[in-house]
C-alpha cells in the first residue's frame, strides 16, 4: 500500500521528537534517532522566516494606519530598524533554503533543545534588544528567539497532534496556538494571552515631593467637587486610565493632510462629550447604592462582589445628587512640596451639564506627551 | 514503584476524581461570582464612541501593546460579530443576560458539563460575550487563563464525577484515574504558561537595569499622600503600610519576582513545589493592593491546586514515629489528640510498624489539619506558615517514594 504523505511528515517530526527526548507517544522507544537535520526542516524554518519577514513588512503598515506623526511627535516608530530585521529575516531564510552550513548547524543544535546554543541565541538576542528603548521594538527583537522556540515546540508536539491520545492533543493543539499568540507582538486573540508586560518605572511626577493628580471630578452647582472614583464605572473603569484613548480616537477620526488641529479640537471635545454623558449616565444609575457607601459591583452580591483591579475608597457621594451635578470635569491638581496646602487646579476638559457642550484646553506649558499618559 | 520523571509520564499521572469536581465547583463558581460582581447593564448606556475604544487603541500612547487587537479580531473572538448586523443590547437585554449566564455557570457547577457538553459551551460563551465589552471599553481584564481551562475541561472526554445524569457518578470520588491526571496537568500547563510568558516578557519588555528599578515604596507612599492631602480615591489597606517602609527592597522584590516568573515551570516537573509557589504568590498579590494594584481573580485560581483529595484519603499514623514527633514538636499534641478524639469517620488509621509506609515528614503537621473539618480554617495559616519559600529551601524535601 502506498504511504501517504501525511505518515510521512508524521514519522519525520516523530523522529525530531524522539531527539528531544519528548513525546506522548506510547511507541517512542521503536523510533529511531534521526542523526542530522534533513532538507525539510530547513526548509520549514525558511518558510517561518519568510513569514516574519513578511510580518515585519506589514507591521510597517501599520504606521499608516495609526497617525503617528500627528499622536506623539515623541515617539518615532523606528522604520530603519524594522526594515533591517525584515532583511536580517528574509536572509536567514534564503540561508536556511540554500542549506548553508552555519544555519544547519545551528538548527541541527537548537532543535536537539541544546541548551549552550538556545543560551547563545537568547544572550545575543538580549545584548541586542538593550539597544534599544522602546518596548515594541524589543517585542520585535525577540520575536526570532520565540518564533524558534515556538517552531521548535510545534515539531516536538506534531506527533502527540497527530497519534497522541485525546487529552494530550487538546493541550497540545493549546500549546501550539498560545505559543503562536504569544510570539507575534500585539496579537490579542482571547483566550490566548500573551502574558503581563514587564512593569515601568514610574513617571517622574511620583517620584518627587511635587505631586500632580489627574482624573475626573463632579461639579456640583454650588461648585464643590468630588473625584470620581473608578468603581463607579466599573467595570468600564479603565476608560478613566485611557482618557487619552478617546483623545487618541479623536485623532483616528482625523482625517491625515487636513488641517487637523481644528479637526482634532472639534473630534476630542465631541468624543468628551459623549464619554462625559455616559459617566453621568452611569453615575445617575449606581447613585442609590454609592449612597449607601456601596460601590456600583455590589449591586448584587453585596460586600462579597469581587473587588476590582484598582480598589477605590468610599467617597462621600450621598452629599453630590445627580439632579445637582452641574458639570464633570477631568483635572490635573499640582500639589507643591513646599506648600502642599494650597493646590493648583487646571481643567483640562468641562462638560456642562446644563448646554451640553464640553470644552477641551490644551495648555502650552503642558508637554505633549502629557496628553497620552495614563493618569 | 518507579517514581515518574518525564514529562508524559507526569502528565498522565493518575489524580482523584474529587478534584475534577473541585476544580468545577471552584472554576465555574469563579465565573458566577465574577459575571454578578458587575453591572454589564451600564453598557447599555455606553454610545458608539465608547464601546469603540479596542485593544489596538490601548497603549496606543504608550507603547502599542496589542495593535492586531483591531475590532473585527476582537469581535470574532468574543461572539460581538452578531452586532455586525444585531444592535448592541439595552440595560434590561443586558441585565438578564447577566443572570442567564450566571445561572449556566451555576448548573454547571452543579450538575457538571451536561448532554454533548452543552451546558460548559455555553457558559464560556456567555462569559466571553459579556467580557467583549470590557475589551472593546478599555480594560484588558484577567480572564485569559481561566477562560483556558474551562475550553480544556470542556472539551475533555473524560467520564465526569458527580455528573447530575449519572446517578453512578457520585461513588467513588477517591477513585485514581489517568484520564483526570491529565486535565490536572493540562490546567497546570495553562497557568503555568500565564506566568512563564510574563516571566519572558519581562526580559524582552524591560532593559536589564530595570529590572531593579520598580521603585514600589514610591508608589505606594504617592498613593498614600495622594489620599491624606488631596482626598484621592484609591484604597491603600494600612496594614500593609510596615512592608514599604524599606526602600532598599525596591531593589530586591520585583527581580525576585520575574525570576520566580522564569523558574515556574519547575512546578510541573516538582509537583512538590505547587504548594510553595502558591503561598509565594498570594503573599505577592495581597502586597500589591499596597500600589492600587489587586489581583483578586489570580488569587482565586490559585486555589484549584489546593490537594482536596486529602481531606477524603484517611492518613495512616505510625505510631513510633508519631511518638518521636511527640517528644520534638510538643505543640502538635493536642492537634493529633483533638484530631483523633474528633475522628468520627475513622480516617485516622494506625499503621503497623512492619508495614512499609514513607516515614513522615514535617508536613504531616498540614495531613492532620486535612484529616477533620474542625482543623481545616488553621490549614490556611499553617500552610502559609509552613509554604514560606525561605523555610521551604531549609525543610522541604520532595516526597519519598513509596517502596
Amino acid at each position: 500500500m502506498k504511504a501517504k504523505r501525511h505518515d510521512n511528515l508524521v514519522a519525520f517530526f516523530s523522529k525530531i521528537a524522539l531527539a528531544n527526548r519528548m513525546t506522548f507517544l506510547d511507541d517512542w522507544h521503536s523510533i529511531t534517532q534521526q542523526p542530522t537535520p534533513s532538507p525539510s526542516i530547513l526548509r520549514v524554518y525558511s518558510i517561518c522566516w519568510l513569514l516574519c519577514a513578511a510580518f515585519c513588512m506589514i507591521s510597517l503598515q501599520v504606521k499608516f494606519l495609526y497617525p503617528f506623526e500627528k499622536a506623539q511627535p515623541l515617539y518615532e516608530f523606528p522604520d530603519g530598524a524594522m526594515y533591517l530585521w525584515s532583511v536580517i529575516w528574509a536572509a536567514m531564510a534564503v540561508l536556511a533554503s540554500q542549506q548553508s552550513g552555519f544555519v544547519k548547524k545551528a538548527i541541527h543544535h537548537l532543535i536537539r533543545a541544546d541548551w549552550r546554543w538556545w543560551l547563545g541565541f537568547f544572550l545575543i538576542t538580549l545584548a541586542y534588544a538593550q539597544v534599544d528603548d522602546s518596548k515594541l521594538m524589543r517585542s520585535f527583537i525577540f520575536l526570532p528567539f520565540k518564533a524558534t522556540g515556538l517552531v521548535w515546540m510545534t515539531v516536538l508536539l506534531w506527533p502527540v497532534i497527530c497519534k497522541g491520545t485525546y487529552a494530550a492533543k487538546v493541550i497540545s493543539v493549546y500549546i501550539v496556538l498560545a505559543g503562536t499568540a504569544y510570539s507575534v507582538p500585539g496579537i490579542f486573540f482571547p483566550p490566548f494571552y500573551r502574558g503581563i508586560e514587564g512593569f515601568i518605572d514610574v513617571p517622574d511626577w511620583r517620584k518627587g515631593d511635587d505631586m500632580v493628580l489627574w482624573g475626573y471630578q463632579l461639579v456640583r452647582d454650588d461648585g464643590a467637587r468630588i473625584w470620581l472614583g473608578r468603581d463607579v464605572i466599573a467595570p468600564a473603569y479603565k476608560l478613566f486610565e485611557y482618557h487619552s484613548a478617546m483623545l487618541a480616537l479623536a485623532y483616528w477620526q482625523t482625517p491625515a493632510g487636513d488641517h487637523y488641529t481644528q479637526r482634532f479640537k472639534h473630534n476630542a471635545e465631541q468624543n468628551m462629550k459623549e464619554l462625559s454623558e455616559f459617566y453621568i449616565k452611569v453615575y445617575q444609575r449606581q447613585w442609590t447604592l454609592l449612597k449607601q457607601g456601596k460601590y456600583s459591583g455590589e449591586r448584587y452580591l453585596g460586600k462579597w462582589a469581587c473587588p476590582i483591579h484598582n480598589r477605590t475608597r468610599p467617597m462621600p457621594y450621598g452629599a453630590f445628587a445627580p439632579e445637582h451635578i452641574a458639570a464633570i470635569d477631568y483635572v490635573s491638581e499640582y500639589y507643591p512640596a513646599h506648600d502642599r496646602a494650597r493646590p493648583t487646579r487646571r481643567v483640562l476638559m468641562h462638560y456642562s451639564l446644563k448646554t451640553h457642550r464640553a470644552r477641551v484646553t490644551f495648555p502650552r506649558d503642558y508637554p505633549i506627551d502629557f496628553w497620552f499618559k495614563a493618569p | 514503584m518507579k517514581q515518574p520523571h518525564s514529562f508524559a509520564e507526569l502528565f498522565y499521572t493518575p489524580k482523584p476524581a474529587v478534584w475534577v469536581l473541585w476544580m468545577r465547583v471552584v472554576l465555574f463558581g469563579f465565573f458566577a461570582w465574577r459575571v454578578m460582581s458587575y453591572d454589564f447593564a451600564i453598557f447599555g448606556l455606553a454610545p458608539e464612541s465608547v464601546l469603540s475604544v479596542y485593544p489596538a487603541m490601548l497603549h496606543y500612547d504608550v507603547e502599542l501593546n496589542y495593535f492586531l487587537g483591531v475590532p473585527w479580531v476582537v469581535d470574532m473572538a468574543t461572539f460581538h460579530w452578531i452586532h455586525w448586523w444585531l444592535p448592541l443590547p439595552n440595560v434590561s437585554q443586558l441585565e438578564h443576560i447577566q443572570w442567564a449566564v450566571c445561572g449556566i455557570c451555576l448548573i454547571v457547577v452543579a450538575g457538571g458539563r451536561g448532554p454533548y457538553h452543552l451546558f460548559s459551551f455555553m457558559a464560556i460563551a456567555g462569559v466571553t460575550y459579556l467580557w467583549g465589552f470590557l475589551w472593546r471599553s478599555g480594560v484588558i481584564d484577567s480572564m485569559f487563563p481561566q477562560l483556558a481551562m474551562a475550553w480544556v475541561y470542556s472539551l475533555s472526554r473524560m467520564v465526569e464525577p458527580a455528573n447530575l445524569l449519572r446517578k453512578d457518578s457520585y461513588r467513588r470520588l477517591t477513585q485514581h484515574r489517568s484520564e483526570f491526571g491529565a486535565l490536572y496537568s493540562s490546567v497546570l500547563i495553562i497557568w503555568i504558561g500565564y506566568y512563564f510568558t510574563s516571566g519572558i516578557n519581562k526580559w524582552s519588555d524591560l532593559p536589564l537595569p530595570d529590572w531593579f528599578n520598580y521603585r514600589f515604596s514610591h508608589v505606594h507612599t504617592f498613593y498614600v499622600q495622594a489620599v491624606d492631602i488631596a482626598g484621592f480615591d484609591p484604597l491603600i489597606p494600612k496594614f500593609l503600610a510596615p512592608f514599604f517602609q524599606f526602600p532598599l527592597l525596591d531593589f530586591i522584590f520585583p527581580a525576585l519576582i520575574y525570576i520566580s516568573h522564569c523558574l515556574i515551570p519547575l512546578m510541573y516537573f516538582r509537583r512538590h513545589l505547587i504548594p510553595v509557589f502558591m503561598v509565594f504568590y498570594l503573599w505577592f498579590h495581597v502586597l500589591t493592593m499596597g500600589v492600587y494594584t489587586l489581583f483578586a481573580e489570580i488569587i482565586a485560581i490559585w486555589f484549584l491546586f489546593i490537594p482536596i483529595q486529602t481531606a477524603f484519603e484517611p492518613l495512616r499514623i505510625q505510631s513510633a514515629v508519631s511518638m518521636r514527633w511527640l517528644s520534638h514538636w510538643c505543640w502538635l499534641a493536642p492537634v493529633e489528640w483533638i484530631a483523633r478524639q474528633s475522628d468520627q469517620a475513622s480516617m485516622i488509621i494506625d499503621v503497623n510498624k512492619q508495614q512499609s509506609y514513607p516515614l513522615f515528614s514535617t508536613r504531616s503537621v498540614l495531613r492532620l489539619l486535612w484529616v477533620n473539618p474542625l482543623g481545616w480554617p488553621l490549614l490556611a495559616l499553617a500552610s502559609c506558615l509552613y509554604y514560606t519559600p525561605l523555610l521551604c529551601a531549609l525543610w522541604i524535601r520532595p516526597e519519598k517514594p513509596k517502596r
